[in-house]
């Protein structure tokens, strides 16, 4: 509940509490002392009154007589009577202190006072009393006393002046000695404290002879631990340096053997990088040798129109017009081989890109990293009747390894592109598909790539990242073309390569992250 | 000098209160005298009609046939009446008639109640417990 900062504050506020309380209850219970010990000067007032005035005054009240009444009752002084009535066996006054009155009037309280519990009132505001007068029981009248509260109140204020100037006396007295029982108590702590605070951990510890059996036992005892620990100390510290260095040691040669391992593996990790590109390699081959079918077609029709123009003298080249046709129709053809010819070079282009290692991630679009993988396998899918569908939503461009990731794209499609063939060479009504397509969606820095080829069997669908798992036959598989591009996604672009079963086929969904 | 005694104890004797000194006496005789009603002869005016306002006490007309005869100062007690019960309302009749058991008398502010113990024991009279701080041993 509380907390003190010494031992010699909490013992001093104790101590000091304690006697506090109990000066507090003796100054309640004087108090209230002072109340009732001031009702019983009043009463022991009222008797004596009482006594004289039934003593001298009895056969007054008996025979009425007024004037020997108010003699006797004016000779009585008293500062806590206010007033005395004298009354007959009617009730009537007939003699009131200091002043004569006639049997005539009532006193107010006389009948409360005749009902009431000794007939009396007492309390903070009034005292008021009522004493009979009587003859073997046979009232012959009554007087009534009023005590003078104000002397009352005076005496009980100065009982409580008393009262505070005794409790300063004492409050001042009780914390001189709650201090002194206090620095008593806590000056042998004090000074194992002090000795403590002064003595280095490496110093031998010895204290003075305590007089007290407690504290003799305590600062031995503390002695005692601290020598012991202290030896302890130094021959853990020896013991400690010693661990170190060994430990220091274990993990210099861990350390190198862990840097080996990366080393190792990295190494390892590039080999079947480059392996999964060789691989890729004769595929691409056959992928632009359908891809320059068509313009080199192109190119040879074209030479043979030319040739076959020349041959047949189509142009009249005596004319100016002749000439000038011929002129124009070369043009255009060189023109149209040209453009053939650039077909060609984006197709080669695209092909070297793929192959020159990524030094340094660039700033591209999904998209073009896309359209590039594409101008490679386009040709080829096509050849196949495999129908491709492209929904490009997205052109932001961000950083990432375009060749690595067109390696990823590449592979991803080659191998819809091999499952539809495997299942077209079965030729059966269940496994042929009759419109094959892949679909490619792009949304934001998310790649879809879905076919409808009858999706991976869920035997083998945790297993197709793994190296070395393919599902085609030696000649075709190598089984590093998924493990390298989750490799690629995964660890070269902080992304997720995620494969589920969709609507009959199968969809990879590439997410790249937007740090690379 | 009697005929003023006479005069100041009648203007004394009239202030007070016939029914309060009716109750009083009644009182004082019952204890004396364990019947209802006690026969009280008083040869005083004034006392005579406090007997007759008491409830339960009797006047009677001659001394002989009395329980108790009450006597004060002035009062002369017929010759056969001697030996009867005497009870006095002075002090000075109390002292001098042997056969006044008791008194009830004031002097200035004080109202005495008086009984002598020897004479009571004469009569064969007990008090209540109640008069015992009205009991004298010694005489008057």
């Amino acid at each position: 509940m509380f907390s003190f900062k010494t031992i010699q504050i909490k013992t001093l506020v104790l101590v000091f509490s304690v006697f506090a309380l109990f000066l507090t209850i003796h100054a309640i219970y004087e108090f209230n002392k002072i109340k009732v010990r001031t009702f019983e000067t009043l009463d022991k007032m009222n008797t004596t009154i009482n006594t004289i005035v039934v003593e001298y005054t009895s056969a007054y009240v008996y025979n009425e007589d007024i004037v020997n009444l108010q003699k006797t009752v004016d000779a009585i002084k008293s500062d806590y009577v206010k007033s005395i009535y004298i009354l007959d066996k009617n009730a009537n006054i007939i003699v009131k202190s200091k002043k004569s009155t006639l049997g005539t009037t009532k006193h107010p309280k006389f009948d409360t006072l005749l009902n009431s519990k000794n007939s009396a009132i007492k309390n903070t505001k009034e005292y008021i009393v009522l004493n009979t007068f009587d003859i073997l029981g046979v009232p012959i009248g009554y007087m009534i006393l009023e005590a003078d509260l104000q002397t009352y109140h005076n005496h009980i204020d100065e009982e409580i002046d008393k009262l505070i100037f005794d409790a300063l006396f004492w409050i001042v007295t009780f914390f001189i000695l709650s201090m002194l029982i206090a620095k008593s108590l806590s000056n042998p702590i004090q000074k194992i404290i002090d000795r403590l605070r002064l003595t280095g951990d490496s110093e031998v510890l010895e204290f003075p002879n305590q007089p007290q059996a407690e504290f003799r036992f305590l600062s031995l005892n503390i002695a005692r631990t601290h020598n012991r620990l202290r030896l302890s100390n130094e021959t853990l510290e020896a013991k400690v340096s010693e661990k170190t260095h060994e430990l220091q040691e274990l993990n210099r040669v861990l350390e190198n053997k862990v840097r080996e391992e990366v080393l190792k593996n990295q190494k390892k990790d590039k080999q079947m990088l480059q392996q999964s590109r060789l691989a890729q390699m004769g595929e691409m081959i056959s992928m632009i040798a359908h891809q320059w079918r068509q313009p080199l077609g192109a190119i040879s029709a074209t030479a043979s129109n030319i040739e076959m123009k020349i041959e047949l003298e189509s142009f009249d080249l005596n004319t100016k017009k002749g000439q000038n046709e011929q002129n124009k129709y070369f043009i255009k053809k060189l023109h149209e081989i040209g453009g053939f010819v650039q077909n060609l070079t984006v197709t080669i282009d695209d092909f070297r890109n793929f192959y020159k290692p990524n030094k340094a991630s660039v700033e591209v679009s999904i998209e073009d990293v896309v359209t590039k993988s594409l101008n490679i396998i386009k040709a080829s899918l096509e050849n196949d009747n495999i129908k491709l569908i492209y929904e490009y939503n997205s052109k932001e461009k961000f950083k990432m390894y375009d060749s690595e990731m067109m390696q990823v794209i590449l592979n991803i499609i080659k191998n819809a592109q091999d499952n539809f063939r495997e299942k077209s060479l079965k030729d059966t009504a269940s496994h042929n598909i009759e419109n094959p397509q892949i679909k490619i969606m792009i949304e934001r820095r998310k790649v879809d790539i879905c076919d409808n080829g009858g999706g991976i069997s869920e035997d083998i669908v945790d297993r197709i990242f793994d190296p070395y798992f393919s599902t085609k036959d030696e000649k075709n598989g190598t089984g590093l073309g998924l493990y390298m591009s989750k490799i690629i996604v995964e660890e070269h672009h902080n992304g997720k390569l995620n494969v589920i079963n969709k609507e009959g086929g199968v969809c990879f969904e590439i997410e790249l992250n937007e740090s690379v | 000098m009697k005929i003023l005694l006479i005069i100041s104890l009648a203007i004394v004797l009239s202030a007070f209160d016939t029914i309060t000194a009716a109750k009083i006496f009644d009182k004082i005789f019952h204890g004396m005298i364990s019947k209802e009603y006690i026969a009280v002869y008083s040869s005083n005016k004034i006392y005579r009609e406090v007997i007759l306002s008491a409830t339960s006490l009797h006047l009677s007309d001659s001394c002989k046939d009395a329980d108790i005869v009450l006597i004060d100062n002035l009062s002369e007690i017929p010759k056969e009446c001697k030996d009867k019960i005497l009870f006095s309302t002075s002090y000075l009749a109390f002292k001098k008639f042997d056969n006044a058991v008791g008194a009830f008398y004031w002097d200035r502010g004080h109202i005495s109640i008086k009984f002598l113990k020897s004479r009571l024991d004469k009569h064969k009279i007990k008090l209540p417990n109640t008069f015992k701080k009205y009991m004298m041993k010694e005489k008057p």
